[in-house]
């Protein structure tokens, strides 16, 4: 039954917030550029979707990313990098996974498979995004 | 080749692929279409029907053969930037398969240099 009247404070709903809960912070071990991308992948998440005892796990997946982003580059040419980067994008594949990081642990398969009934980019599209791929390597 | 001469050809190829399509009443419409009106306004037709089936165009995006139009709410900066690119790479606005043509006419011109 409604109750009548002012509501006391103890009768108020708090809505949940989400300011009391800190973005995860990189580890002082990673290197600046390891410590961007872990920013960077921290940003891109919701709030919940890290707690502190993540950190270590992440910065473990933002070192085997940028680990297999050296390689890739004299992967072309050079076997041992190209062996380099394999075991890197595996360990990174794992990490991603262990993190919830992957496109599966975020869509439900029946809505990909809804999806594969959208049309496809337009020639448009593609140019739009090759400008900003472009405009973001600047 | 003369920017006339090029215009001729690509309006021709559009006219051509499109009268050799699987949907029969496009080719129907085609065919009716080139005994009641010029050749020209039909290839024309031709050209801007083959540039959105090539670049899987939205409806409301325009083809380049029309980028430099502005019907009042303002240009396609897509379409025209896709025409620049056209005008650039000496291929005509109204070639059927505008990126295929551009990319042709750049490594055409890549390994003359």
């Amino acid at each position: 039954m409604l109750q009548r009247g002012r509501k006391t404070a103890n009768n108020l709903t708090a809505l949940p917030s989400n300011a009391d809960r800190s973005r995860l912070v990189p580890p002082p071990h990673l290197t600046d550029s390891e410590r961007r991308l872990f920013a960077e992948i921290v940003a891109a998440c919701p709030v919940r979707q890290f707690v502190a005892t993540d950190a270590l796990l992440l910065a473990s997946f933002v070192q085997a990313t940028m680990l297999a982003r050296d390689a890739a580059r004299t992967a072309a040419g050079d076997p041992r990098a190209l062996a380099t980067w394999e075991k890197a994008t595996r360990a990174q594949t794992m990490l991603a996974r262990a993190l919830r990081l992957t496109p599966q642990a975020r869509v439900d398969p029946k809505v990909i498979g809804r999806n594969r009934s959208e049309p496809p980019l337009s020639a448009y599209d593609v140019m739009r995004m090759e400008r900003e791929a472009n405009d973001a390597a600047e | 080749m003369r920017r006339s001469d090029r215009d001729a050809a690509a309006l021709e190829l559009a006219l051509q692929q499109t009268l050799a399509e699987k949907n029969q009443g496009r080719v129907e419409q085609v065919q009716s279409m080139l005994k009641g009106r010029t050749r020209l306004e039909v290839s024309q037709f031709c050209s801007f029907h083959r540039q959105i089936e090539a670049l899987k165009l939205r409806p409301w995006e325009l083809p380049p053969c029309l980028g430099d139009l502005d019907n009042g709410s303002g240009r396609d900066d897509q379409a025209l930037a896709l025409l620049k690119r056209m005008e650039k790479a000496g291929v005509s606005r109204w070639h059927p398969s505008p990126i295929a043509a551009c990319e042709a006419a750049e490594k055409a011109a890549k390994n003359r240099i």
